[in-house]
């Protein structure tokens, strides 16, 4: 190969590809090589429990488009298996190795397995991969009692579509509320009473202690003795960052890929960047508090912003307003910023009780963060000012 | 002119455009998504950002 510049990419999905994409728009002329795991070419992962699951869209449909102009070196198919920092390469599934003058982590998570007897029998499902998905829809046709293990987003999301499909749908959770680590008791509770009208069933508070079935899975059994008939299982307990292949490469891991505040990987001697839900940065506008953030918007900057920063050692730090969504049902609930070091929540428009609402989130009289339910016009003017802040602040402190 | 097209059956009112691009995609009265059909070359940059922090890639841009 010539003595062209190396710019490696491992994870092709919304990270990885918005990151090649900023590195063209940057003027960058050397090559980019792009690795991934998975056989598809970059895909949108949020409608696999949403609308993929209920139909509204197709597989085709999530395909990100990729201009022709990028001109990226696809290796798909194909694993990343170790990184040589010192050799500056890395080590590929196909055995061969691809060296680097600059490398972006991007391979994001694994969903959690708990490690019961007879996790792999058939008819259980994690959600995270097209290909997971479409052995959940296929088998969702198949029979009509789905257990879903653990009340977070995708649980949450997969209930809402199998509902709107009308299979029988339960839901275990360990704690005593759905999406708790993520939302105040009062909102989560909104979305309890939802889930509660339209059918699903919940068992709060306990944790499933065995699965049975002979060919395929058959029943559910529950810390108290509870047993439920399942057709299906979807496991959503939450999920865990894809480093396993970075083990004894000296880059710090630690819950993911520990970054500074420009998305740099510590020990990557400034030529090795993470971005999206792999990586774990230092936020200048909270503090210089670590964070991982596990949702799209992220990812799609981060891309960016890590890929640039190892171009141009005079770039900003990366200083994101965290931001999620979560679709249920004809609910879309919005937040902003980081709700969970609030103190205090005040409800500035709508109602809980109307399932319709604007609420602020508030830490000692300042705003940290805010809740929109079916308000989304609401929230882009919110997030404006927020982000305004957010530079300002980081100008203070930087 | 750039042509841009929101499919309206895909959009699921998350707003990304209206934040990335506010002169050509707002919300209107009866928060409703209303945007700019044709919007000259120089807005082609922003209209392209918007695009792409769609999470529903609802937005083409020709
Ligand atoms: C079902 C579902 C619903 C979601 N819904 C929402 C939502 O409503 N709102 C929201 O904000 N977010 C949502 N998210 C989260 C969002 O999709 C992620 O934050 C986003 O995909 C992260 O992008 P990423 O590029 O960091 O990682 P990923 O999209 O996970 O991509 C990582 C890629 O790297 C590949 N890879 C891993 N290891 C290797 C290796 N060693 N070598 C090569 N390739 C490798 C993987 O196969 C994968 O393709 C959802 C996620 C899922 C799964
Ligand atoms: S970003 Fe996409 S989904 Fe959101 S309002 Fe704009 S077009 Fe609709």
């Amino acid at each position: 190969m010539s003595g062209r510049d190396q710019f490696v990419i491992i994870g092709a999905s919304l990270a990885g590809l918005r990151a090649a994409e900023a590195l063209r728009e940057y003027g960058y002329d050397g090559n980019i090589s792009i690795i991934g795991a998975e056989n598809s070419a970059p895909y949108n992962r949020p409608p696999l429990s949403k609308q993929l699951l209920t139909g509204q869209q197709d597989f085709d449909e999530l395909t990100f488009p990729v201009a022709e102009d990028l001109d990226l070196n696809w290796y798909l198919g194909i694993s990343a298996t170790g990184l040589d920092i010192a050799k500056r390469e890395v080590k590929l599934s196909t055995e061969n190795s691809l060296r680097y003058d600059r490398l972006l982590i991007a391979t994001g998570v694994d969903p959690i397995v708990p490690p019961l007897p007879n996790v792999d029998l058939p008819g259980i499902h994690v959600l995270r991969r097209i290909e997971d998905a479409k052995q959940l829809r296929t088998d969702m046709n198949a029979g009509d009692h789905l257990v879903i293990v653990g009340a977070g987003f995708i649980g949450c999301e997969v209930a809402a579509s199998a509902r709107t499909l009308g299979l029988d749908v339960t839901i275990i959770d360990q704690a005593d509320q759905p999406m708790a680590r993520a939302l105040p008791s009062e909102i989560a509770q909104v979305f309890r009473h939802i889930h509660e009208e339209e059918g699903v069933r919940f068992r709060f508070g306990r944790t499933v202690t065995g699965l049975t079935g002979e060919d395929r899975v058959r029943a559910v059994i529950l810390d108290d003795g509870e047993t439920i008939d399942a057709d299906h299982i979807l496991i959503g307990i939450g999920s865990r960052p894809t480093t396993h292949w970075l083990e004894g490469s000296g880059l710090i891991l630690r819950n993911g890929v520990v970054c500074d505040a420009f998305c740099r990987a510590m020990n990557g001697e400034g030529r090795v960047a993470a971005a999206g839900d792999v990586a774990v940065f230092t936020h200048r506008g909270y503090n210089n508090s670590e964070m991982r953030i596990e949702h799209w918007t992220n990812a799609a900057q981060q891309g960016a912003a890590a890929a640039l920063s190892l171009m141009d050692e005079h770039s900003p730090p990366y200083t994101p307003l965290p931001s999620f969504w979560t679709d249920q049902y004809s609910y879309k609930l919005q937040s902003i910023g980081v709700p969970g070091v609030a103190t205090r929540f005040q409800v500035v428009s709508g109602s809980l009780a109307d399932r319709k609402f604007l609420v602020e989130c508030l830490k000692d009289d300042e705003l940290v963060g805010v809740f929109a339910l079916n308000m989304a016009p609401r929230m882009a003017s919110y997030r404006r000012r927020m982000e305004i802040k957010m530079t300002q602040q980081n100008c203070q402190r930087s | 002119m750039v042509k841009v097209k929101v499919d309206m059956n895909l959009c699921e009112y998350h707003g990304q455009c209206v934040f990335v691009a506010p002169k050509e995609f707002q919300f209107d009265d009866n928060d409703e998504l209303v945007y700019s059909e044709e919007v000259p070359e120089e807005a082609r940059a922003r209209v392209e950002k918007a695009a792409k922090a769609c999470p529903q890639l609802a937005i083409k841009v020709e």
